[in-house]
């Protein structure tokens, strides 16, 4: 899909397959990523490609997909001169759910997202806080088997930042529901996501399970021994293994075989010597250092 | 989040959801009842009715002295010169102002608070096409705008049907119901598709009213210069004739002159205690019918193009 705005192309052949679950799309400010959510729900027209959600045509069904989809948009919105029980019931009615239901829906995702005491105020006069959680609410309200959500932990403190992410979490692991977080916080992402798709200049950098993204080629191994110990070092080298960071009581090291005959290596040594090993397991990148590794590919 | 023993865990909608088509009809039907909800609507409907009224008054007060000597004769001659048809052309021409204020009541706010708010993001990531959040709109003010407009005429017409058949009320102009029954509705439609276009420029709500405001009484006060030259000046016979054509270049005027086409009539003095051929504001001839056409169908498709242009759920700037 490529979509421009004028001459500046904002995705550029972009092409991607998301898989269910929580899907994180990170990407530094400007990289494309509102714009990927907003051409997908048909406010932006692609100047080439496509897109299907859900197994339908993003040209063909985009009345049905928006209807399975909600989507909580990064700036406030709201209908003005509206309880929020009415609002989120409003919203419920255009998407569909029967007026009846739509009322009943909106009393329940407003309860859920702590908005229960406040349903009855107009949404003009909410916090920012409540409002990034009543856009979450509408966005939930009829059921939808997608989410679109997009920065939805803007302009939160603490506290609401990590109910919030508390919320997107519990969401995503109900049965039949996706959830397409958009951010650029990687430990929103971190936090909610399983899979992660990276973004930078309207192009695809980086794709897939947060746990493959922090692995590191050639499977070494983190040691934390209980205590500096000269010599383990040595030991460990000239049992094949390749030190590649060393301070202190933590090293991490690399060897040719599997991560059983490091590990069994790394146990040898530490018995040797009479080191204490305090703990031992797969090295991992942090998702920031992959992240700013796909953008460094550029 | 709020404490307590109740189950506050997400609990998911699988249940059924209607066809997602004529979404337009929730935004018409809410926005209508939130509408009918307001007192000033009805202070305005009641206010524009006030001809209906007091021609009602004027009727049955000379139903009481016909037949008396003296004012019998002249009451009797009133009778004799009430155009029935034009009664509710002076119902139209009596309300025009109360209507543009119901007008800016109930549109004004239309678009303009959806772009002060954001809220084109909630309608559009919906099953909700730009058409149907337009059709909704404009729904949305003519309802109200209709059903304030055609209630006081119908119980006139209902009023009048009943007592004055003997003076030709039906036999007069047999076809006049189906005439209220087009003529309302249209009026309702042109101010519905002017406020909705103009609603749609603006992200403040008093912007647009006052917009609103400006072009109806600027074009009004262009058009009362005009009718003045047409029905006072000694002017030639080819410049009165541009100043009757004039004196319907308003919104008000659009109107007036889209009444007397649907009441087929050029207008008479108000009340009928005038003679008929007396010089009055309702009594300068329409225009040519396909000018007033024109004019009608030539502003409504503008205000509705910029509408159309202006709905966008992400301002893309090229």
């Amino acid at each position: 899909m490529t979509v421009r705005y004028g001459k500046f192309e904002a995705l550029k052949n972009f092409s991607v397959d998301i898989p269910e679950g929580a899907v994180g799309l990170l990407g530094p400010n400007g990289a494309g990523k509102t714009t990927l959510i907003k051409t997908l729900l048909g406010f932006v027209t692609p100047a080439a490609g496509s897109a299907s959600i859900l197994g339908m045509s993003m040209v063909d069904d985009d009345a049905r997909i928006r209807q399975l989809v909600g989507y909580m948009p990064e700036q406030d919105c709201h209908i003005p001169r509206m309880s929020a029980v009415q609002y989120v019931a409003y919203a419920g009615e255009l998407s569909g759910l029967p007026a009846r239901q739509a009322l009943r829906r909106a009393h329940e995702v407003l309860e859920y997202t702590g908005l229960g005491e406040a349903r009855y105020r107009e949404v003009d006069t909410y916090s920012t806080g409540m409002k990034q959680r009543i856009k979450f609410a509408q966005a939930l309200v009829h059921g939808p088997k997608l989410l679109l959500l997009d920065e939805p932990t803007n302009g939160l403190d603490p506290h609401g930042r990590e109910e919030m992410l508390k919320m997107v979490r519990e969401v995503a692991n109900e049965k039949g529901i996706s959830v397409l977080v958009c951010s650029h916080l990687l430990r929103d992402i971190e936090r909610t996501c399983d899979y992660v798709v990276v973004l930078t200049n309207g192009q695809l950098r980086a794709e897939g399970t947060i746990r493959d993204l922090k692995s590191i080629e050639g499977q070494p191994m983190d040691i934390e021994l209980r205590e500096a110990t000269p010599g383990f070092a040595e030991l460990i080298s000239e049992s094949g293994l390749q030190i590649e960071r060393h301070s202190g009581a933590k090293m991490r090291v690399r060897g040719s075989g599997t991560l059983d005959e490091t590990a069994r290596a790394v146990f040898e040594s530490a018995e040797k010597i009479g080191a204490q090993v305090r703990q031992l397991g797969e090295a991992e990148r942090s998702l920031e250092e992959a992240f700013l590794e796909a953008i460094d590919n550029e | 989040m709020s404490d307590g023993i109740a189950d506050l865990s997400y609990r998911h909608y699988d249940g059924p959801l209607e066809e997602p088509r004529h979404r337009w009809r929730v935004i018409a039907f809410r926005a209508f009842k939130e509408a009918i909800k307001k007192k000033p609507y009805w202070v305005l409907t009641s206010l524009g009715g006030w001809y209906y009224l007091a021609q009602l008054a004027f009727l049955y007060i000379m139903g009481q002295v016909s037949g008396a000597e003296g004012a019998g004769m002249l009451s009797d001659e009133i009778f004799n010169r009430i155009v029935w048809n034009d009664q509710f052309l002076h119902g139209v021409s009596s309300a025009n102002l109360m209507w543009m204020l119901l007008t800016l009541s109930v549109g004004s706010a239309a678009i303009a608070s959806d772009n002060r708010t954001n809220s084109l993001l909630i309608y559009l990531s919906r099953p909700c096409t730009k058409l149907d959040y337009l059709k909704g709109k404009w729904m949305s003010v003519f309802m109200p705008l209709c059903f304030a407009m055609i209630i006081p005429a119908l119980i006139f017409y209902a009023y009048c049907a009943l007592n004055y058949q003997s003076l030709g009320f039906i036999s007069d102009d047999p076809w006049l119901i189906a005439r209220i029954l087009i003529l309302f509705p249209t009026i309702a439609a042109f101010h519905a598709s002017m406020v909705v276009g103009i609603s749609s420029l603006f992200k403040e709500v008093k912007h647009a009213s006052v917009t609103y405001a400006g072009l109806y009484l600027m074009t009004f006060l262009a058009a009362k210069v005009m009718s003045i030259i047409a029905l006072e000046s000694d002017a030639p016979g080819g410049v009165r004739r541009m100043a009757e054509i004039g004196s319907y270049m308003s919104v008000d005027g659009v109107i007036r002159a889209i009444t007397k086409l649907i009441l087929n009539t050029d207008g008479s003095p108000k009340f009928g205690i005038l003679p008929s051929d007396a010089a009055g504001f309702d009594t300068i001839p329409r225009p040519p019918e396909f000018l007033v056409i024109s004019m009608f169908i030539g502003l409504c498709a503008l205000a509705l193009f910029i509408a159309w242009r202006r709905i966008r759920a992400v301002e893309v700037v090229k």
